[in-house]
């Protein structure tokens, strides 16, 4: 093939990179699923997570949807119905607040009493999140995460 | 007009003797509910001991019928297959014999022909023909004989001739026949005589070529079966049963108070073994890979223990007899708790005819005894297995922590308070005597006096009125009036002794409640010292490696797995 006189411009450069979110479009089954969930979290999601209490009583509706996507990107082969339902952490606010919580869905973020009962099934999560050995839970529909500073997670079905 | 008030003081009268008579009444079906709950109470106990007299009982029976049968088991083996232990006892006597060659070639040739007619259907009597064959150099009756055997049970056979041709330092023929039985392996069904195969891996048994073989035959199905979706799951689940089988009852005398006086007490109980049981994990694991493997004193010595485990445990006729047998030694050591025992049973999975190859890791690290695994085998297991025991233990310190009670209630008679970690003295010290202050007056407001007195005292004024006409009736009156003060006296006395018994109660139940929150901060205190040593473990088996676990004395060259 005979080459051009004229040649092109290689200069030229076109941007085809189109960001696009990496959603799942197929759902996981269950076994999939629980595959995972066991698989051990990111480093800079789990210190998204555990920035999430030094923002003090209220936290910046920003920030909690930034945290939200933070969520997404963690698991982006999940649905968004596979999504956890709630994070729970222990509350470092001190007395009388014990933990607080991250509802994903009312996308929210509340601090708790003792005593005070988690709403959305998030309770169950109460006595892990206050184990210094965790630095916070992820409470799935039919599993409860424990995530520890490395990322390590301990589950619990149901 | 005179006559209506009169009417409506009469009445007015009537009325409040009523009242009177309700409240003494009251006063008594009070006084009665309670006989009536101390009678229940009383009733209720009597029941709970009748039914752990016959639990006992029936346990008791239970452990002499399994002992009675696991006789009669054993000897059901004796007798069906004892003669299998004759050709057993030959196939290791007809090797030893040619090592040394004192026996005549005929005499191997005449004996193995007997057995062969001795146990009819049995692999190892072909066997036996084709060693005494291939002595001979009788080449196609080794064929012929090698066919058989293969035809009765070729991966029994295959993994024979496979240490039979490595204990004669024939390599190759050795290592065309573990290709042979591992060809014919599926790593979520294998047999249980496998275990021969990994205890002479791990042992160091085979040459170079198929040491590597195996190697990478172990790392393949390994591979394989944690593709298999929920596998991996499943896998952990079974190492979570494993490890949950090795809890130890806790000691209730430790929290003598805490254990009477807490309704909390079974959770809080529950959740010590399970932190209890970090240590007892730990110090099984760390037993494995502080035992040092003592070696045979050659290859052929290390092959003859290997052959003799491969001719004498895994029959498959033997098998339904050995798992009653199990049964029968599990019923035995869970003190005739039948349940308890079938559940153990159930999940050893000691006994099933093919199982996953990680099933069998499980089982070699875990029952090495009853799975015949040597304690190379054990060791390379656990090395194996150690990401799944890293889990199953994560999972189940996960799960134990998730059912550790956070408050803790105390029941001391009829109050109730709550304490998270004992610190709480002084609220609950005021709590109780407000309790017992509440109890006293409720004491003090049935002990007064009730209607008869009161009418006994109208009685004896109304007399003396009438007295002065009729003087006898003075003595009526005075015993009405002093009955009366009788009365009011022995009430006092009774008050004085209310409030006596009421003070001496606080003091009782300080003294409890003190104690019971001193056991409760023992507890909290032992429990994070238990809890903490979770740790242990994962550094434990972090060290862990498999290719530090395949010994290999018998030649200068190590495998890395």
């Amino acid at each position: 093939m005979r080459r051009p006189i004229i040649r092109p411009n290689n200069n030229l450069q076109v941007d085809l990179e189109t960001h696009l979110s990496k959603r799942a479009t197929v759902e996981l089954q269950p076994a999939m699923v629980e595959k995972r969930l066991r698989q051990k979290r990111s480093s800079s999601y789990v210190e998204a997570v555990t920035k999430l209490d030094v923002t003090g009583v209220h936290c910046h509706q920003d920030e909690v949807v930034r945290m939200i996507q933070e969520l997404k990107k963690e698991f982006p082969e999940l649905m968004e119905h596979q999504l956890p339902i709630g994070i729970v952490s222990k509350c470092y606010l001190g007395e009388p607040y014990e933990v607080h919580t991250l509802d994903t869905q009312l996308q929210i973020v509340e601090h708790y009493r003792r005593g005070s009962v988690l709403p959305s099934g998030m309770e169950k999560a109460r006595i892990l999140a206050i184990n210094p050995n965790y630095e916070f839970v992820e409470v799935f529909t039919s599993y409860v995460c424990a995530v520890s500073t490395s990322g390590q997670i301990s589950m619990i079905k149901g | 007009m005179h006559n209506e008030v009169e009417n409506l003081s009469k009445i007015e009268n009537s009325l409040s003797a009523i009242n009177q008579n309700i409240e003494v009444v009251y006063n008594e079906v009070e006084q009665t509910n309670a006989r009536l709950d101390e009678t229940q109470d009383s009733i209720q106990q009597l029941a709970e001991e009748f039914r752990e007299y016959v639990r006992q009982d029936q346990l008791q029976k239970n452990i002499q019928l399994a002992e009675t049968r696991l006789v009669k088991v054993r000897q059901e083996i004796e007798t069906k297959y004892g003669h299998y232990d004759d050709v057993r006892r030959r196939a290791l006597g007809i090797l030893q014999a040619v090592d040394i060659s004192l026996v005549r070639r005929e005499t191997i040739e005449s004996a193995s022909e007997e057995q062969l007619l001795a146990a009819p259907a049995y692999w190892l009597a072909p066997c036996l023909i084709a060693l005494s064959a291939w002595i001979n150099d009788n080449k196609s009756l080794a064929e012929k004989a090698v066919l058989e055997a293969l035809r009765r049970n070729d991966e029994k056979a295959s993994l024979f001739f496979t240490l039979v041709a490595r204990r004669g330092g024939r390599y190759i023929s050795s290592k065309l026949w573990l290709e042979r039985y591992l060809s014919q392996q599926d790593p979520n069904e294998l047999k249980r005589e496998i275990v021969v195969l990994i205890d002479a891996f791990s042992n160091g048994i085979f040459g170079i070529d198929a040491r590597n073989q195996c190697g990478v035959t172990i790392q393949k199905w390994i591979e394989e079966l944690s593709q298999k979706a929920g596998f991996i799951e499943e896998q952990r689940d079974q190492w979570k049963v494993a490890l949950s089988a090795q809890i130890q009852g806790l000691n209730s005398n430790q929290y003598n108070h805490l254990s009477q006086y807490s309704p909390t007490w079974s959770a809080l109980k529950a959740s010590m073994e399970g932190a209890k049981l970090h240590q007892i994990i730990f110090d099984y694991f760390n037993s494995i890979f502080s035992k040092e493997i003592s070696p045979s004193a050659n290859l052929i010595v290390a092959v003859d223990e290997l052959l003799e485990g491969l001719i004498s445990e895994y029959d498959e006729g033997e098998q339904p007899l050995k798992k009653e047998e199990r049964l029968y030694e599990l019923i035995i050591k869970q003190d005739g708790d039948k349940e308890k025992a079938q559940q153990l049973f159930d999940q050893e999975k000691l006994f099933e005819d093919r199982v996953s190859f990680t099933q069998l890791l499980t089982n070699f690290a875990m029952y090495p005894e009853k799975s015949n695994a040597t304690i190379a085998t054990q060791k390379l297991s656990t090395a194996l297995s150690k990401e799944w025991i890293n889990h199953a233990h994560q999972d189940l310190t996960a799960e134990n922590r998730s059912q550790l009670p956070l408050d803790i209630t105390v029941e001391i008679e009829r109050w109730t308070g709550t304490t998270r970690d004992g610190n709480n003295e002084e609220e609950l010290v005021q709590q109780l005597k407000l309790h017992i202050d509440q109890e006293r007056e409720k004491a003090l407001r049935i002990n007064r006096l009730g209607f008869g007195s009161w009418f006994s005292l109208a009685a004896g004024v109304a007399l003396i009125f009438f007295a002065i006409e009729m003087p006898f009736l003075f003595i009526f009156s005075a015993a009405f009036i002093v009955g009366f003060f009788l009365k009011k006296y022995q009430i006092k006395k009774n008050k004085d002794m209310i409030k006596k018994l009421h003070a001496d109660m606080f003091e009782n139940h300080k003294t409890i409640l003190l104690a019971v929150l001193s056991d409760v901060v023992d507890y909290r205190r032992e429990y994070s010292t238990e809890d903490a040593k979770s740790e242990l473990i994962e550094q434990l088996l972090e060290g862990v490696s498999p290719e530090h676990y395949i010994y290999s004395a018998y030649d200068l060259n190590r495998k890395v797995l």
